[in-house]
C-alpha cells in the first residue's frame, strides 16, 4: 500500500478521514444492532474494502522473514541449548538430549528455531567446541517455501511443502508415507549414508537407525542436531508415525541432541528420551527493555521510512514499546504489526514538514490513537492460521469468549455465543453437543489448549481481539463481561463457589473501569 | 486390596460412539489388566520408577500387590519396541509364575534354558512386529538369529510361522508366545509375508550347546546383528506362587541365582529388573547387601497425587491431548474430580480406576444432553463403599 512505503498522495488525508467516520458509521451501526447477522469484522471490511484498495488504508506486513539483525532476547534459550550440547559433548548424562520451546502464536518460535540452527548450531557452536563435529538439521512442519517454484530451503533445512502440509492435515498412514519417505532420504542423503528413494518408509527408518548408529559409533567427536520447528501444531496422528519412524530412534542415540519449537495442545511423546527425559521451557513475551531492542532493529531496518524515525529518542521508544506491550502483550510477531501501524499512522497524521522532526513524530506517536480496522488486521493476522473456511465462524467464538480471561470451560460456552449473537442461549445450536463440537474446533486451532482446570485462549490472541473488541463494538464488549459477571455470580451463589464469585468480582470491576475505553 | 478391587461387580460395557461425543477416542478406564490394555504405554505414570526400570543397570522394583508392576513391566516392555528403528533395549519378560509346576525352584541352568525360551518366544514375536530389523541383518546374522529361534522356542518355528501366515498379522503369535507383546503398528501383510518367507528359507539348524553358551549367543545377536541397546530381563510373576505368597523366605530361593548372575550380566549389557511384592522387599534388599550385589531398589508408593495423576493422563491420552480432567464434561458445580474420588477411596490404581469408571457408567445410563454431575460421583462412591469398605 502507498500508505507504507511512498508519500499519501494529495487529498488522501480527507480520503482517511472519510474513512474513519465509515468506520465510525458501521460500529454505530453493529453496536446498534442493525445488521445483527453480520460480524462487526465483516461490516467493516465490507464497507472499507474500496478505500483499501485505494490506498488510502493500511495494510499491515505479513510475518517478517527471519534475519540475524532482527533476532533479540532469547538468550537463556540459547544458553540451554549449548549447554545441553555442551554436556553431550562432554558425555555427562544428566544433560536432557531432548529441549522443548513451547510458546503462544507470534512468540517468535519459529525464529528461535531457525536461529538456532542457522547461527547457534552452524556458526557458533563449532567454535566452543571445537574437537566436536557438529552437524546440524532444521526440520520445520510449517511450510514456507514453495518448493513448486523451485524455492530451496537453505543448507541442512527440510521444510515441508504445503502439499504435504495439507495431506499430514487430513491424511492417514499411509497419506503420511510420501512425507516421511522424503524426510527420510533428504536425512540419510544429508548424512551420507543408505539411500533408497522406493523403498518402503519402515525399511528406510531401520536402515537410517542403524546408518546412523554406526556412524556415531565410528566417530566419537560427531554431535547430531535436530531442530523441529512447528511440531505441535501438527495433526497428532503424524506426530505418531514421525516418532516412531525417526525422532524415537535418533532420541535414543548418545550424541544426538533435539530441539522442538511448537503451540497448542501437548503431545504424549511414547519414547521416555522426549518424554521424560526432556527440558520443557515455555517461552515468555517481551519485556519493555526486549521491545524497545525489537523495534529498534525493526526500524533500522525499514528501508523506506524518513531519518526521522531512526532518530527518535531511548524515551519516545520505550513510550511506543510500551504502547505497543498494552495492546498485544508484548507478543514479537503483534509488536512487530504493531508497531508498524503506529508508526504509520504517526507519518501519515504529520504535516510533509514534520515527519522528518523525531520530536514531532515522538509526539505524533504518543497521541495519535490506532486504527481499529488495524487492531481488526491484527487480529486477523493472528488467526491467519485457522483454516480459511473455518475462521469466520471461528473467530466468532474467539470473540465471544476473549473476554474471559482466566479460561473456560464448556459450561460457559453457551452463554457467550449467545451474548455475542444478542440471542438467548436456547435452542440446538447452544445444546451440548454442539457446543462439544465448537470446543473441538477450537482446539484443532492450537490457539487454544487445556491449562491447569480450564480452556484458555492464547494470550497474544485474546488480548489483541479483547482489545480490538473493547474499541470496534464497546457495547458488545460491555454485554459480553455483564454477561460473564451476571453468570458467575449466579453460579457463585447457586454452587457456593468463591471461585465463581471471584470471577463475577472481576468482570463487575472490568465494567467499572469502562471510562478509559477510549484509550488503547 | 487387589481382591477388593477384583470384588467390586463387573461394569457394563460403554459404546465408543458415547466416548466420542464426550470428545475421547476410547475408554480411559476399562482396561484394569496392564497386558490387555493398548494404550498403557500413553499414560505411564511414576516416571521414575519406569526410569530405574529401564536405565542399563540391575534394580529391584517394589510395590504392593496390584501396585502398579505388571504395568510398569508391560509399558517397559511396549516402549522398548515402539519405534520401527530399533535402538532400544531388547525387553525379555521371563514369569517365574510359568515355570514348571515342581515345587522346587529352577536351577541356574534351569532358569537359563526358561530365559531362553522366554527370550525366543519374545523375539520371534516383536520381530514379526517390526520384520525390517530382522531383513536388515547380514544373511550369516538372519541364520545365527533363526538358528537360535529354532533352537529356543517351544514348538517347531515352522508352526508358528503358519499362524502367521493364516492369520496375516502377527497379533495371532501373542496369545501363543508373550502376551505382554502386544505390539502397535504391524507391518503390512506383504511385508509379514515377506519375513515369513525369509525366515522358513533360511536354512539353518537349532544351535546347539550349553544353555550358558546358547543364552550369551542370543544376548549377542539381540544387541549385535538386531541393534539393540542392551538387554532387560524383566521378571515378574514371584508372587504368583502360592507358597511365595506364604513364605518371602521361600519366594527368595526362586530368585537367588537370578541375583547372583546380576553383576556378571550387567557386564554382558544384561541388566536384571526384578519386579517383587513389597512384602519380601526386605528380604531382597538384605541378600543383596550381604552378598554385595550392586543394584538400584525403587519403590512404587501411590500416594493421593500420584492417583489423580493416573486419572488425568488416561483422559489426556483419551482425549487426544485435548483436555485433562473430567472437569472438562462436567457441570459448572463439580471441579476437580479426580482428586474427590480419590479422596474418598483406598490409594491403589485399580480401585481409582473402577470408582472413576463407575461414575461414567452413571452419566452415561442418564443422557448424553447433560454433563457429569455431583449425583454421578456420589452414586460411584457409595457403591465403592457398599461393595468394597466393608472389606478393609
Amino acid at each position: 500500500m502507498k500508505t507504507i512505503s511512498g508519500r499519501p498522495s494529495p487529498g488522501i488525508n480527507s480520503m482517511r478521514r472519510h474513512a474513519c467516520k465509515v468506520q465510525r458509521r458501521v460500529l454505530k451501526g453493529r453496536c446498534g444492532q442493525s445488521r445483527p447477522e453480520e460480524s462487526v469484522r465483516s461490516l467493516v471490511w465490507r464497507t472499507l474494502l474500496p478505500l483499501q484498495k485505494r490506498g488510502v488504508l493500511m495494510t499491515l506486513p505479513g510475518p517478517p522473514a527471519y534475519s540475524p539483525g532482527l533476532f533479540v532476547n532469547r538468550e537463556t534459550e540459547i544458553r540451554r541449548v549449548t549447554d545441553a550440547l555442551q554436556g553431550i559433548a562432554d558425555g555427562k548424562a544428566e544433560h536432557a538430549r531432548t529441549i522443548v520451546f513451547r510458546g503462544e502464536r507470534g512468540l517468535g518460535k519459529s525464529w528461535l528455531a531457525i536461529h538456532l540452527h542457522r547461527h547457534i548450531l552452524r556458526e557458533e557452536a563449532p567454535r566452543l567446541l571445537p574437537q566436536h563435529r557438529i552437524v546440524s538439521f532444521l526440520i520445520n512442519l510449517n511450510p514456507l517455501f514453495d518448493h513448486s517454484r523451485d524455492e530451496a530451503a537453505p543448507e541442512g533445512e527440510w521444510h515441508v511443502t504445503r502439499e504435504e502440509a495439507d495431506t499430514i492435515v487430513v491424511g492417514s498412514e499411509q497419506a503420511f508415507d510420501s512425507v516421511l519417505r522424503r524426510l527420510l532420504n533428504w536425512l540419510a542423503e544429508e548424512l551420507d549414508v543408505v539411500r533408497a528413494p522406493f523403498a518402503p518408509v519402515r525399511d528406510l527408518s531401520a536402515w537410517l537407525a542403524m546408518d546412523v548408529k554406526h556412524e556415531l559409533d565410528q566417530e566419537a567427536s560427531l554431535l547430531l542436531c535436530l531442530t523441529l520447528d512447528s511440531v505441535f501444531e501438527v495433526n497428532q496422528a503424524f506426530l505418531d508415525v514421525l516418532e516412531r519412524h525417526v525422532l524415537a530412534t535418533l532420541a535414543a542415540l548418545p550424541r544426538v541432541l533435539i530441539v522442538m519449537t511448537g503451540r497448542g495442545r501437548p503431545y504424549l511423546w511414547k519414547s521416555p528420551y522426549l518424554r521424560a527425559e526432556h527440558e520443557e521451557q515455555p517461552l515468555q513475551p517481551f519485556g519493555v527493555e526486549q521491545v524497545v531492542d525489537q523495534i529498534r532493529r525493526a526500524l533500522r531496518d525499514t528501508p523506506d521510512l524518513p531519518e526521522s524515525v531512526n532518530q527518535l529518542s531511548d524515551d519516545a521508544i520505550t513510550r511506543l514499546a510500551q504502547r505497543v506491550i498494552a495492546m498485544g502483550g508484548g507478543y514479537p510477531f503483534t509488536n512487530h504489526l504493531l508497531t508498524h501501524a503506529l508508526v504509520h499512522r504517526a507519518l501519515d497524521v504529520l504535516p510533509d514538514d514534520q515527519r522528518t522532526d523525531p520530536e514531532h513524530l515522538a509526539k505524533a506517536l504518543d497521541q495519535t490513537p490506532i486504527d481499529v480496522a488495524i487492531l481488526a488486521q491484527v487480529a486477523d493476522r493472528l488467526l491467519e492460521v485457522i483454516p480459511a473456511d473455518d475462521r469466520r465462524s471461528l473467530r466468532e467464538a474467539f470473540e465471544a469468549l476473549c473476554v474471559l480471561k482466566d479460561g473456560f470451560r464448556e459450561n460457559e460456552m453457551p452463554y457467550l455465543l449467545a451474548a455475542r449473537r444478542n440471542q438467548r442461549p436456547e435452542g440446538p445450536e447452544y445444546g451440548l453437543p454442539e457446543m462439544r463440537k465448537l470446543r473441538d474446533r477450537l482446539l484443532e486451532t492450537n490457539l487454544v489448549r487445556w491449562q491447569d482446570k480450564r480452556y484458555i485462549l492464547d494470550e497474544a490472541v485474546r488480548a489483541v481481539l479483547e482489545t480490538y473488541l473493547k474499541r470496534a463494538c464497546s457495547d458488545a464488549w460491555k454485554h459480553l463481561h455483564e454477561c460473564a459477571a451476571t453468570l458467575y455470580l449466579e453460579w457463585g451463589n447457586r454452587y457456593n463457589s468463591a471461585y465463581y464469585r471471584d470471577r463475577a468480582a472481576f468482570h463487575t470491576r472490568v465494567l467499572a473501569s469502562t471510562g478509559s475505553t477510549g484509550a488503547d | 486390596m487387589v481382591s477388593l478391587a477384583n470384588n467390586l461387580p463387573v461394569e457394563q460395557t460403554l459404546p465408543a460412539d458415547w466416548f466420542r461425543r464426550l470428545g475421547l477416542q476410547f475408554d480411559p478406564y476399562v482396561h484394569l489388566e496392564a497386558s490387555s490394555d493398548p494404550h498403557l504405554s500413553e499414560y505411564t505414570v511414576n516416571l521414575d520408577t519406569f526410569r530405574t526400570a529401564w536405565d542399563a543397570a540391575p534394580a529391584i522394583i517394589l510395590a504392593p500387590p496390584g501396585g502398579g508392576k505388571t504395568a510398569t513391566r508391560v509399558a517397559v516392555t511396549r516402549t522398548c519396541w515402539y519405534d520401527i528403528g530399533g535402538t532400544y533395549p531388547f525387553p525379555l519378560p521371563y514369569n517365574l509364575g510359568a515355570a514348571p509346576l515342581t515345587g522346587k525352584p529352577p536351577t541356574a541352568a534351569q532358569h537359563l534354558r526358561l530365559l531362553l525360551e522366554a527370550g525366543t518366544c519374545a523375539l520371534f514375536t516383536g520381530l514379526a512386529f517390526r520384520p525390517e530389523r530382522l531383513l536388515r541383518a547380514s544373511p550369516a546374522d538372519i541364520r545365527a538369529i533363526v538358528s537360535m529361534l529354532r533352537a529356543g522356542l517351544p514348538g517347531p518355528l515352522d508352526y508358528y510361522l503358519d499362524v502367521l501366515r493364516e492369520t496375516g498379522t502377527p497379533a495371532g503369535l501373542t496369545p501363543l508366545l508373550e502376551r505382554t507383546y502386544a505390539l502397535t503398528a504391524p507391518p503390512p501383510p506383504e511385508a509379514l509375508r515377506h519375513f515369513c518367507d525369509v525366515v522358513a528359507q533360511t536354512g539353518a539348524d537349532a544351535a546347539r550347546g550349553q544353555p550358558a553358551d546358547l543364552f550369551k549367543t542370543f544376548v549377542d545377536l539381540a544387541t549385535g546383528a538386531l541393534g539393540f541397546s542392551h538387554v532387560l530381563v524383566l521378571i515378574d510373576g514371584i508372587d504368583a506362587i502360592y507358597e511365595n505368597q506364604a513364605e518371602s523366605r521361600l519366594a527368595l530361593q526362586w530368585v537367588a541365582d537370578l541375583l547372583n548372575q546380576a553383576e556378571a550380566w550387567a557386564r554382558l549389557n544384561i541388566f536384571l529388573k526384578l519386579f517383587a511384592p513389597d512384602a519380601i522387599g526386605s528380604r531382597l534388599t538384605d541378600y543383596l547387601h550381604t552378598h554385595t550385589i550392586a543394584a538400584h531398589t525403587a519403590r512404587i508408593i501411590w500416594n493421593a497425587d500420584l492417583l489423580v495423576e493416573l486419572l488425568r493422563k488416561r483422559i489426556f491420552a483419551a482425549s487426544d491431548g485435548r483436555f485433562e480432567s473430567l472437569d472438562a464434561i462436567s457441570s459448572p458445580a463439580l471441579t476437580d474430580v479426580e482428586r474427590r474420588i480419590v479422596d474418598a477411596i483406598a490409594l491403589l490404581p485399580r480401585i481409582a480406576l473402577r470408582v472413576t469408571r463407575r461414575a461414567l457408567v452413571h452419566y452415561a445410563v442418564r443422557t448424553d444432553e447433560e454433563q457429569l454431575d455431583e449425583d454421578d460421583l456420589r452414586q460411584a462412591i457409595a457403591w465403592y463403599q457398599l461393595h468394597a469398605a466393608p472389606r478393609l
